[in-house]
Protein backbone atom coordinates (compact mmCIF):
# COMPACT_ATOMS: atom_id res chain seq x y z
CA UNK A 1 0.00 0.00 0.00
CA UNK A 2 2.42 2.68 1.12
CA UNK A 3 5.09 1.87 -1.50
CA UNK A 4 2.56 2.23 -4.29
CA UNK A 5 1.30 5.54 -3.00
CA UNK A 6 4.85 6.79 -2.48
CA UNK A 7 5.74 6.00 -6.07
CA UNK A 8 2.57 7.66 -7.39
CA UNK A 9 3.29 10.83 -5.43
CA UNK A 10 6.90 10.80 -6.58
CA UNK A 11 6.07 10.19 -10.23
CA UNK A 12 3.54 13.03 -10.31
CA UNK A 13 5.59 15.59 -8.39
CA UNK A 14 5.11 18.93 -10.15
CA UNK A 15 1.86 17.81 -11.80
CA UNK A 16 -1.54 19.24 -10.80
CA UNK A 17 -2.16 16.25 -8.58
CA UNK A 18 -2.62 15.63 -4.86
CA UNK A 19 -2.98 12.52 -2.75
CA UNK A 20 -5.12 13.43 0.25
CA UNK A 21 -5.66 10.93 3.03
CA UNK A 22 -8.33 10.58 5.66
CA UNK A 23 -6.46 8.86 8.44
CA UNK A 24 -8.43 6.79 10.93
CA UNK A 25 -5.84 5.87 13.52
CA UNK A 26 -7.01 6.68 17.02
CA UNK A 27 -3.57 7.47 18.36
CA UNK A 28 -2.00 10.45 16.61
CA UNK A 29 1.22 10.30 18.66
CA UNK A 30 1.97 6.72 17.69
CA UNK A 31 1.21 7.56 14.07
CA UNK A 32 4.00 10.16 13.92
CA UNK A 33 6.61 7.36 13.99
CA UNK A 34 4.84 5.54 11.17
CA UNK A 35 4.81 8.71 9.05
CA UNK A 36 8.57 8.97 9.44
CA UNK A 37 9.36 5.29 9.00
CA UNK A 38 7.16 4.89 5.95
CA UNK A 39 8.06 8.28 4.52
CA UNK A 40 4.41 9.31 4.26
CA UNK A 41 4.68 12.87 3.00
CA UNK A 42 1.17 13.41 1.71
CA UNK A 43 -1.39 15.32 3.70
CA UNK A 44 -4.20 13.62 5.59
CA UNK A 45 -7.24 14.76 7.46
CA UNK A 46 -7.49 13.14 10.85
CA UNK A 47 -10.76 11.25 11.36
CA UNK A 48 -10.63 11.92 15.12
CA UNK A 49 -10.27 9.89 18.32
CA UNK A 50 -13.11 7.54 17.37
CA UNK A 51 -10.97 6.00 14.64
CA UNK A 52 -12.95 4.28 11.92
CA UNK A 53 -16.18 5.57 13.49
CA UNK A 54 -14.99 9.17 13.11
CA UNK A 55 -17.07 11.93 11.50
CA UNK A 56 -15.48 12.10 8.04
CA UNK A 57 -15.62 8.38 7.25
CA UNK A 58 -19.11 8.20 8.75
CA UNK A 59 -20.38 10.99 6.50
CA UNK A 60 -18.73 9.38 3.48
CA UNK A 61 -20.30 6.05 4.47
CA UNK A 62 -16.96 4.25 4.37
CA UNK A 63 -17.37 0.54 5.14
CA UNK A 64 -14.03 -0.85 4.02
CA UNK A 65 -10.44 0.29 4.48
CA UNK A 66 -8.80 1.55 2.44
CA UNK A 67 -11.51 3.22 0.37
CA UNK A 68 -10.44 5.29 -2.62
CA UNK A 69 -12.24 8.11 -4.44
CA UNK A 70 -10.64 9.89 -7.38
CA UNK A 71 -11.77 13.44 -8.14
CA UNK A 72 -11.10 15.45 -11.29
CA UNK A 73 -9.74 18.98 -11.23
CA UNK A 74 -13.28 20.36 -10.92
CA UNK A 75 -13.86 18.37 -7.75
CA UNK A 76 -16.20 15.85 -9.35
CA UNK A 77 -16.13 12.20 -8.24
CA UNK A 78 -14.91 10.26 -11.28
CA UNK A 79 -13.78 6.90 -9.89
CA UNK A 80 -14.48 4.86 -6.79
CA UNK A 81 -12.23 2.13 -5.59
CA UNK A 82 -9.35 1.71 -8.05
CA UNK A 83 -6.14 0.44 -6.49
CA UNK A 84 -2.69 -0.29 -7.84
CA UNK A 85 -2.29 0.07 -11.57
CA UNK A 86 -5.95 0.95 -12.07
CA UNK A 87 -5.45 3.90 -9.73
CA UNK A 88 -2.48 5.14 -11.76
CA UNK A 89 -4.39 4.78 -15.02
CA UNK A 90 -7.40 6.67 -13.65
CA UNK A 91 -5.20 9.54 -12.45
CA UNK A 92 -3.31 9.69 -15.75
CA UNK A 93 -6.60 9.79 -17.65
CA UNK A 94 -7.89 12.71 -15.58
CA UNK A 95 -4.61 14.60 -15.91
CA UNK A 96 -4.70 14.09 -19.70
CA UNK A 97 -8.33 15.30 -19.81
CA UNK A 98 -7.41 18.38 -17.86
CA UNK A 99 -4.64 19.30 -20.27
CA UNK A 100 -6.66 18.56 -23.42
CA UNK B 1 -10.14 -9.46 20.11
CA UNK B 2 -7.81 -6.75 21.45
CA UNK B 3 -5.75 -9.41 23.22
CA UNK B 4 -5.55 -11.44 20.02
CA UNK B 5 -4.42 -8.41 18.01
CA UNK B 6 -1.72 -7.51 20.51
CA UNK B 7 -0.34 -11.06 20.52
CA UNK B 8 -0.62 -11.35 16.74
CA UNK B 9 1.16 -8.08 16.08
CA UNK B 10 3.91 -8.77 18.60
CA UNK B 11 4.81 -12.02 16.83
CA UNK B 12 7.00 -11.54 13.77
CA UNK B 13 7.31 -15.16 12.71
CA UNK B 14 4.71 -16.07 10.06
CA UNK B 15 4.19 -19.66 11.24
CA UNK B 16 3.77 -18.65 14.87
CA UNK B 17 1.40 -15.88 13.79
CA UNK B 18 -0.76 -18.38 11.95
CA UNK B 19 -0.79 -20.62 15.01
CA UNK B 20 -2.13 -17.76 17.14
CA UNK B 21 -4.73 -17.07 14.49
CA UNK B 22 -5.87 -20.71 14.33
CA UNK B 23 -6.00 -21.10 18.11
CA UNK B 24 -8.09 -17.96 18.49
CA UNK B 25 -10.41 -18.47 15.54
CA UNK B 26 -10.90 -22.19 14.84
CA UNK B 27 -11.24 -23.14 11.22
CA UNK B 28 -14.98 -23.37 10.40
CA UNK B 29 -14.28 -26.30 8.08
CA UNK B 30 -13.58 -28.46 11.16
CA UNK B 31 -17.03 -27.72 12.58
CA UNK B 32 -19.14 -27.66 9.42
CA UNK B 33 -19.93 -31.42 9.41
CA UNK B 34 -21.29 -31.21 12.95
CA UNK B 35 -23.54 -28.26 12.10
CA UNK B 36 -24.62 -30.09 8.95
CA UNK B 37 -25.59 -33.10 11.09
CA UNK B 38 -27.54 -30.82 13.46
CA UNK B 39 -29.33 -29.25 10.49
CA UNK B 40 -30.43 -32.70 9.32
CA UNK B 41 -31.38 -33.96 12.78
CA UNK B 42 -33.45 -30.89 13.63
CA UNK B 43 -34.79 -30.11 10.18
CA UNK B 44 -37.89 -27.92 10.29
CA UNK B 45 -37.13 -26.48 13.75
CA UNK B 46 -35.42 -23.28 14.86
CA UNK B 47 -32.38 -25.37 15.85
CA UNK B 48 -32.17 -26.69 12.29
CA UNK B 49 -32.41 -23.16 10.92
CA UNK B 50 -29.77 -22.02 13.42
CA UNK B 51 -27.33 -24.70 12.28
CA UNK B 52 -27.71 -23.62 8.66
CA UNK B 53 -27.32 -19.97 9.65
CA UNK B 54 -24.01 -20.87 11.30
CA UNK B 55 -22.77 -22.49 8.08
CA UNK B 56 -24.07 -19.64 5.90
CA UNK B 57 -22.34 -16.99 8.00
CA UNK B 58 -19.06 -18.89 8.47
CA UNK B 59 -18.29 -19.49 4.79
CA UNK B 60 -18.13 -17.60 1.55
CA UNK B 61 -18.63 -18.70 -2.01
CA UNK B 62 -20.53 -21.82 -3.10
CA UNK B 63 -21.06 -23.24 0.40
CA UNK B 64 -22.57 -19.98 1.57
CA UNK B 65 -24.74 -19.62 -1.50
CA UNK B 66 -26.09 -23.17 -1.34
CA UNK B 67 -26.84 -22.86 2.38
CA UNK B 68 -28.67 -19.56 1.93
CA UNK B 69 -30.73 -21.20 -0.83
CA UNK B 70 -31.57 -24.03 1.54
CA UNK B 71 -32.66 -21.57 4.23
CA UNK B 72 -34.88 -19.71 1.76
CA UNK B 73 -36.49 -22.95 0.66
CA UNK B 74 -37.05 -24.59 4.06
CA UNK B 75 -37.21 -21.70 6.52
CA UNK B 76 -38.79 -18.75 4.74
CA UNK B 77 -40.77 -17.83 7.87
CA UNK B 78 -37.82 -17.95 10.30
CA UNK B 79 -36.73 -14.76 12.09
CA UNK B 80 -33.12 -15.97 11.74
CA UNK B 81 -33.17 -15.16 8.02
CA UNK B 82 -32.31 -11.59 9.03
CA UNK B 83 -28.70 -12.76 9.36
CA UNK B 84 -28.36 -13.67 5.69
CA UNK B 85 -30.20 -10.72 4.14
CA UNK B 86 -27.02 -8.74 3.51
CA UNK B 87 -25.38 -11.75 1.83
CA UNK B 88 -28.44 -12.31 -0.31
CA UNK B 89 -28.45 -8.64 -1.29
CA UNK B 90 -24.90 -8.88 -2.56
CA UNK B 91 -25.85 -11.39 -5.23
CA UNK B 92 -26.37 -10.14 -8.74
CA UNK B 93 -28.97 -12.56 -10.10
CA UNK B 94 -32.65 -11.65 -10.59
CA UNK B 95 -33.78 -14.54 -8.43
CA UNK B 96 -32.17 -13.03 -5.32
CA UNK B 97 -34.16 -9.87 -5.86
CA UNK B 98 -37.35 -11.95 -6.16
CA UNK B 99 -36.52 -13.55 -2.79
CA UNK B 100 -35.83 -10.18 -1.15
CA UNK B 101 -39.08 -8.74 -2.47
CA UNK B 102 -41.10 -11.67 -1.22
CA UNK B 103 -39.46 -11.59 2.24
CA UNK B 104 -40.10 -7.86 2.49
CA UNK B 105 -43.76 -8.44 1.66
CA UNK B 106 -44.45 -11.76 3.35
CA UNK B 107 -42.05 -12.53 6.21
CA UNK B 108 -43.96 -12.66 9.49
CA UNK B 109 -40.98 -11.02 11.20
CA UNK B 110 -40.34 -7.31 11.15
CA UNK B 111 -36.55 -7.75 11.50
CA UNK B 112 -36.47 -9.92 8.36
CA UNK B 113 -38.66 -7.45 6.44
CA UNK B 114 -36.30 -4.68 7.55
CA UNK B 115 -33.16 -6.55 6.50
CA UNK B 116 -34.72 -7.47 3.15
CA UNK B 117 -35.77 -3.87 2.52
CA UNK B 118 -32.26 -2.57 3.20
CA UNK B 119 -30.52 -5.35 1.28
CA UNK B 120 -32.78 -4.81 -1.73
CA UNK B 121 -32.06 -1.07 -1.68
CA UNK B 122 -28.31 -1.80 -1.72
CA UNK B 123 -28.72 -4.42 -4.42
CA UNK B 124 -30.68 -2.12 -6.75
CA UNK B 125 -28.12 0.66 -6.31
CA UNK B 126 -25.40 -1.79 -7.31
CA UNK B 127 -27.45 -2.81 -10.31
CA UNK B 128 -27.89 0.86 -11.25
CA UNK B 129 -24.12 1.37 -11.12
CA UNK B 130 -23.71 -1.43 -13.67
CA UNK B 131 -26.50 -0.17 -15.93
CA UNK B 132 -25.49 2.05 -18.84
CA UNK B 133 -28.86 3.23 -20.12
CA UNK B 134 -29.89 6.49 -18.50
CA UNK B 135 -33.60 5.89 -18.10
CA UNK B 136 -33.26 2.41 -16.65
CA UNK B 137 -30.43 3.54 -14.37
CA UNK B 138 -32.57 6.41 -13.06
CA UNK B 139 -35.49 4.08 -12.36
CA UNK B 140 -33.28 1.70 -10.38
CA UNK B 141 -31.78 4.55 -8.35
CA UNK B 142 -35.28 5.89 -7.65
CA UNK B 143 -36.50 2.51 -6.42
CA UNK B 144 -33.38 2.04 -4.30
CA UNK B 145 -33.91 5.48 -2.82
CA UNK B 146 -37.55 4.74 -2.02
CA UNK B 147 -36.52 1.56 -0.22
CA UNK B 148 -33.90 3.38 1.89
CA UNK B 149 -36.66 5.89 2.77
CA UNK B 150 -38.91 3.02 3.72
CA UNK B 151 -36.21 1.65 6.03
CA UNK B 152 -36.14 5.03 7.79
CA UNK B 153 -39.91 5.29 7.98
CA UNK B 154 -40.85 1.74 8.90
CA UNK B 155 -37.73 0.12 10.39
CA UNK B 156 -35.79 3.04 11.90
CA UNK B 157 -35.15 1.39 15.29
CA UNK B 158 -34.17 -2.12 14.11
CA UNK B 159 -30.66 -2.93 15.45
CA UNK B 160 -27.99 -3.45 12.80
CA UNK B 161 -24.30 -4.14 13.43
CA UNK B 162 -24.10 -2.01 16.56
CA UNK B 163 -26.16 0.82 15.05
CA UNK B 164 -29.77 1.11 13.95
CA UNK B 165 -30.95 0.34 10.47
CA UNK B 166 -32.42 3.84 10.22
CA UNK B 167 -29.01 5.43 10.83
CA UNK B 168 -27.39 3.12 8.30
CA UNK B 169 -30.08 3.89 5.71
CA UNK B 170 -29.55 7.64 6.21
CA UNK B 171 -25.84 7.19 5.51
CA UNK B 172 -26.63 5.09 2.44
CA UNK B 173 -29.00 7.77 1.16
CA UNK B 174 -26.23 10.35 1.53
CA UNK B 175 -24.06 8.06 -0.58
CA UNK B 176 -26.83 7.69 -3.17
CA UNK B 177 -27.45 11.42 -3.37
CA UNK B 178 -23.99 12.91 -2.95
CA UNK B 179 -21.29 10.30 -3.54
CA UNK B 180 -22.06 8.86 -6.97
CA UNK B 181 -19.73 9.06 -9.93
CA UNK B 182 -20.18 12.38 -11.74
CA UNK B 183 -21.29 14.26 -8.62
CA UNK B 184 -19.38 17.17 -7.08
CA UNK B 185 -17.63 15.71 -4.03
CA UNK B 186 -18.92 17.00 -0.68
CA UNK B 187 -16.33 19.27 0.90
CA UNK B 188 -14.33 18.03 3.87
CA UNK B 189 -13.24 20.51 6.51
CA UNK B 190 -10.87 19.28 9.15
CA UNK B 191 -7.35 19.33 10.48
CA UNK B 192 -4.29 17.51 9.17
CA UNK B 193 -2.09 15.24 11.27
CA UNK B 194 -0.20 18.29 12.56
CA UNK B 195 -3.41 19.98 13.62
CA UNK B 196 -3.45 22.47 10.73
CA UNK B 197 -6.95 23.21 9.39
CA UNK B 198 -7.62 22.66 5.69
CA UNK B 199 -10.39 21.76 3.26
CA UNK B 200 -10.70 19.26 0.47
CA UNK B 201 -11.84 22.10 -1.80
CA UNK B 202 -8.44 23.79 -1.28
CA UNK B 203 -7.26 21.27 -3.88
CA UNK B 204 -9.76 22.27 -6.57
CA UNK B 205 -7.82 22.61 -9.83
CA UNK B 206 -5.89 19.43 -9.14
CA UNK B 207 -6.68 15.80 -9.72
CA UNK B 208 -7.17 14.33 -6.23
CA UNK B 209 -6.89 10.78 -4.95
CA UNK B 210 -8.84 10.71 -1.69
CA UNK B 211 -7.61 7.77 0.33
CA UNK B 212 -9.37 6.65 3.52
CA UNK B 213 -6.55 4.84 5.30
CA UNK B 214 -5.22 3.70 8.64
CA UNK B 215 -2.05 2.07 9.87
CA UNK B 216 -3.33 -1.31 11.04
Amino acid sequence: MYPHERSLVKRLAGEPFALIGVNSDKDLEALQDVLLEENITWRSFWNGPEGTSGPISTQWNVRGWPTIYILDHEGKIRFKGPRGEAMDEAVDQLLAEMKA
Amino acid sequence: MAKFRAAYQAEQDEAKRNKILEDTYPNPTDYAPRFRALATQFKGTEAGAGALIWIATSFYGDTQEATVDELLKDYKDSPLLEQVMYTLGQREDDESRVHLRSLLADSPHRNVQAGACHALALNLRGLAANTKRGEQKEALMAESRALFMRVQNDFDDVPYRGRTLGAVARAELFESDRLQIGMLAPDIEGADLNGVAFKLSDYRGKVVVLDFWGNW
